[in-house]
């Protein structure tokens, strides 16, 4: 094949993007569609004519788009804790000043809507200068503290009465977004910007740490003296992180007042720092899906959990225990549990572990699978040896007479493995067999469970055998 | 001239002196302006005490914020929850104790047997320091040894299971027994401090045996055979006349102690109780938070504020799962009916008689409670080892664990210190401020300002800077109040303040250079 033919072969640019990022695309193509498919399964009006009836996609567009101004603020706020390694703890003064900023200038000013948005946006990077500008002389827990102050001084004035004829004081502002954008006469629109918003937040902070630039400011994090070293001059960087992230959330601000029509002093408190926080927490922090996957489960979750008389079924094998929880009452508590439990064993995150944890297989998979000492036989490449990589001598003797995927062979290679695939196999069977599909599954899991030590303790012997043989 | 020009353009100042400079002038001038403004001594005494409560209540939350970033470098987000959990505490405590005759003769008899004794014994050792320091003679004399915790678990261990006793017997009839029970209570008080005074009792026992037999007979040896007697000296036996009057004097203060003492009320009892499990609540809690939560993170500095705020959400939610979210006002009137009259103790009723100002006496036993923990907390950190430990581990803490210090345990300690002292605080101002499950978010804000402002890891400072955030506080309370007809400043205030010198000195006022 000529150098020509080859770039031939292959695919455009765009072609070969979209084939990278399947998994982007597919959920975006589910995210395009997903109002019509809530409404094709619940068989209800995507769009109501009347905006007082709210159908059941139209409930589920109005919480998808609270998923979207969420995922945004912990986009955000994750492009400065786990890229950048500055801790924040006055996020709300962005999204404060995005929700504010809207309501005061539409309702109190009667200026147009996109004139407040882009003065909302223009304050909010506006007050990150600020807060970098304080980054050059503070740092870690200092800088946090800073960021603390500023906020919760933002708080307190809102909720004063003395600007009660600005903000109205502990009562907020209500005021009305055009017919467009309007939650409750055109929701299926803003649900299609609030996608568009998330998008390309969620593209421009995955293409900055694509870039050079990101790959400086993880080196901020991990190292920031090196950094300093090597010659980049990391107030720059560190300005670059505050800015872009500030006006991130100053546009999850804005995307929250357009969704809701009002603003309360709630949307400058800390819970504004706690929600993306803890998203970024259970996502991943410091990876790019990490935060979306944690809004968008905390928010879903939430929808389904945070009930007053929630059915709880558990079933572990043959035992079933079914009742009725107050989930209300116990929400705020299990998310505090959860903030503990995610921080000391989980600390990476759901993404963060999947990467951990799919690093460690492609290395097992160097190890024992492109192993070129298995190259001779590949017919029991699968099966070499760990710790050497080299298929044991019975492997090699029995491929030389045994014919490809030879399932004797392989049992009597591998007496340990034949066990364990058996006696998962059987307990699935037997789940399928007595209950239920989820009996089979834990079954399954159960014995896969108790085969790990088994095949552990197989494994060592032979090697010590090896070592001292 | 010339050279007293270049010695003045030379004089260098010392950088914490002139943080402290400027933070007294900058009190000074609060202090002033709001005197020129006000006018009124009454209404100033009442903005000063004001301030000064409130700094010391906010104090007791960052002390422990303090020395735990010092130490260890973990900026602990629950530290109010830990005072919420003492003001809980200490709430479910006073509520639980009725008020029949039995409960009242129980809290009375261990007052006197168990209460006493550890108050006398702390008090005497108090008192005794500048004697033995000025009166070189007294300390030649003989002075108490022994450690001062042992001696306060000894006599509290003596004493509870005494108290029980007498509780129990004569819980019938309280009325007749009671002043009995303090003429026995100021007795075994005096024995326990008589036992304190002299050493181990044991071993002064012996010791005086062995040495009145042995020197009678070696006396009574010479005698016989018909030598000079050895000069008592050579035989180490000294004579204790000195000593005898030292101990006299010992008894004759502590019988007096205990008298005063055992006329309190049973008001005070019930607080006291109440704080003293508040204290062990929240100690507990501070172990349990330390050793199965923080230890596991000192590896990973990143997830430390994180796991705090978690742990102080929680605790939180919990207790508004419990007592509900709204304000239950503070404890005299949160308390159950047929409880309402036991809180506040009859001695912090009412105002400051004195001065005929508006300052109420809770406030003056606040600040009093904050002082004492303020100059306790100095005294553990400088005259004690376990305050060389702590400093030297704030200095290097890898070198301090090299040297044979067990750190953990070090750790654990000082975190379960802080967490005490900030229960503490949170009992003391259950008396006079609302409860509710925000308490505790409001003053760890305030605190942290506090720890920032004096230098993160800077006991002193720390102590200084809560008395000025409270002090600006207060001031700045009663010019919003008076301008703007709003307290809404006076938070906004203090912050403003921690923004300032945050941007001036990052490092705080008294904190070393990073």
């Amino acid at each position: 094949m000529t150098e020509t033919e080859n770039r031939l072969r292959r695919r455009h640019p765009l072609v070969q993007t979209l084939y990278d990022n399947w998994p982007y695309v597919l959920a975006l193509i589910l995210l395009w569609r997903f109002p019509y498919i809530v409404g094709d399964i619940t068989n209800s009006d995507v769009a109501p004519d009347s905006p007082r009836v709210v159908s059941e996609s139209k409930f589920w567009q109005g919480v998808m788009i609270e998923v979207f101004t969420l995922a945004v603020l912990a986009i955000s706020y994750n492009l400065m804790f786990g890229f950048t390694g500055l801790i924040s703890f006055g996020h709300g003064v962005f999204f404060g000043t995005g929700v504010y900023t809207v309501a005061i200038l539409v309702s109190e000013y009667q200026k147009s809507f996109e004139v407040s948005i882009i003065v909302a946006l223009a304050l909010g990077v506006l007050i990150a200068l600020i807060w970098s500008m304080a980054s050059f002389r503070l740092k870690g827990v200092y800088f946090a503290m800073f960021t603390l102050a500023f906020a919760q001084i933002f708080y307190e004035l809102s909720r004063l009465t003395l600007f009660k004829f600005l903000t109205g004081g502990d009562d907020g502002i209500t005021w009305t977004a055009p017919d467009w954008i309007n939650a409750v006469k055109n929701r299926l629109t803003l649900y299609y910007v609030a996608m568009a918003v998330f998008v390309f937040a969620f593209m421009l902070v995955r293409r900055l740490m694509n870039s050079p630039s990101g790959k400086v400011l993880i080196a901020l994090r991990d190292n920031p003296v090196r950094a300093e070293t090597l010659g980049f001059n990391i107030y720059l960087y560190r300005t670059l992180s505050i800015v872009v992230s500030g006006f991130l959330a100053t546009l999850a601000g804005v995307m929250h007042t357009v969704n809701f029509r009002q603003a309360e002093p709630t949307a400058l408190g800390l819970g504004r720092t706690v929600d993306p926080l803890i998203m970024s927490l259970i996502g991943g922090i410091g990876t790019n899906p990490g935060p979306v996957l944690g809004a968008a489960l905390l928010r879903i979750g939430e929808q389904f959990l945070r009930k007053e008389d929630l059915q709880v079924d558990l079933n572990f094998m043959i035992y079933r225990y079914t009742t009725t929880v107050d989930a209300e009452k116990y929400w705020s508590v299990a998310l505090g549990i959860a903030f503990i439990l995610f921080v000391l064993l989980i600390p990476y995150g759901l993404i963060g572990s999947l990467n951990k944890t799919w690093i460690e297989i492609r290395h097992w998979l160097r190890k024992y699978f492109y192993n070129p000492l298995v190259k001779k036989y590949p017919q029991l490449a699968t099966w070499a040896e760990p710790f050497t990589g080299e298929p044991p001598e019975v492997a090699k003797a029995l491929a030389h007479i045994s014919p490809e995927h030879d399932l004797k062979g392989w049992v009597l290679a591998y007496p340990f493995a034949a066990m364990n695939g058996a006696t998962a196999v059987i307990g699935f069977l037997m789940g399928l067999l007595s209950w239920s599909w989820r009996v089979a599954v834990a079954w399954m899991l159960f014995l896969l469970l108790i085969s790990v030590p088994l095949r552990m303790v197989a494994l060592g012997r032979r090697f010590q055998k090896k070592r001292t043989g | 001239m010339e050279n007293a020009l270049k010695s003045w353009l030379t004089f260098k100042i010392d950088k914490n002196t002139l943080s402290g400079i400027l933070t007294i002038g900058f009190v000074i001038l609060l202090l002033v302006v709001t005197a020129l403004d006000v006018k009124d001594g009454k209404r100033f005494s009442q903005i000063v005490a004001g301030g000064l409560y409130h700094g010391m209540l906010i104090f007791m939350v960052a002390a422990g914020l303090s020395i735990v970033f010092g130490l260890m470098d973990v900026l602990n987000f629950a530290q109010g929850s830990l005072m919420m959990i003492g003001a809980y505490v200490g709430f479910e405590i006073l509520s639980s104790l009725s008020t029949d005759t039995k409960t009242n003769a129980v809290l009375l008899s261990i007052h006197v047997v168990a209460f006493t004794p550890i108050a006398t014994t702390l008090l005497i050792e108090i008192a005794m320091i500048p004697l033995y320091r000025f009166v070189p003679k007294l300390a030649e004399a003989g002075r108490s040894s022994g450690h001062l915790l042992a001696k306060m678990t000894t006599s509290a261990l003596i004493g509870a299971p005494l108290g029980l006793l007498l509780g129990s017997t004569v819980a019938d009839d309280l009325g007749s027994s009671a002043d009995t029970m303090r003429v026995i209570g100021a007795v075994v008080v005096t024995a326990l401090a008589w036992v304190d005074m002299v050493r181990d009792p044991l071993l002064f026992g012996i010791k005086w045996f062995i040495n009145e037999i042995s020197t009678r007979f070696q006396t009574g040896l010479a005698i016989i055979q018909g030598r000079q007697a050895p000069p008592i000296e050579t035989l180490g036996y000294k004579p204790s006349s000195d000593s005898d009057k030292a101990v006299l004097g010992a008894i004759l203060l502590s019988a007096f102690m205990a008298m005063l003492l055992n006329t309190t009320e049973t008001t005070t009892l019930r607080f006291g109780i109440a704080a003293v499990a508040a204290v062990f609540a929240g100690t507990l809690a501070g172990i349990i938070m330390e050793t199965i939560f923080i230890r596991p993170t000192y590896v990973r500095p990143f997830f430390q504020i994180v796991l705090t705020f978690g742990i102080a959400l929680v605790i939180r939610e919990t207790v508004i799962y419990q007592y509900g979210v709204a304000t239950q006002g503070t404890l005299t009137a949160y308390l159950p009916r047929g409880l309402q009259g036991t809180f506040p103790p009859h001695f912090l009723r009412g105002l400051f008689p004195d001065l005929e100002t508006t300052i109420f006496n809770y406030w003056i036993f606040m600040i009093i409670m904050g002082l004492l923990m303020m100059v306790g907390v100095q005294i553990l950190l400088m005259r004690t080892r376990i305050g060389i430990i702590i400093r030297a581990g704030v200095q290097d803490s890898e070198m301090v664990e090299a040297l044979g210090v067990n750190v953990r345990l070090v750790f654990t300690g000082v975190f379960a210190l802080g967490a005490g002292i900030a229960a503490l605080g949170g009992i003391i101002s259950a008396g006079f401020i609302s409860i509710d499950p925000a308490m505790g978010d409001i003053f760890l804000l305030q605190a942290i300002a506090v720890v920032i402002i004096g230098g993160l890891g800077s006991y002193a400072g720390t102590s200084l800077a809560a008395i000025v955030v409270g002090l600006t506080r207060s001031v700045a309370a009663y010019f919003s109040r008076q301008q703007f007809n709003t307290d809404g400043l006076a938070p906004i205030a203090v912050l403003v303040l921690l923004c300032i010198v945050l941007l001036v000195k990052p490092s705080g006022l008294f904190g070393k250079e990073h």
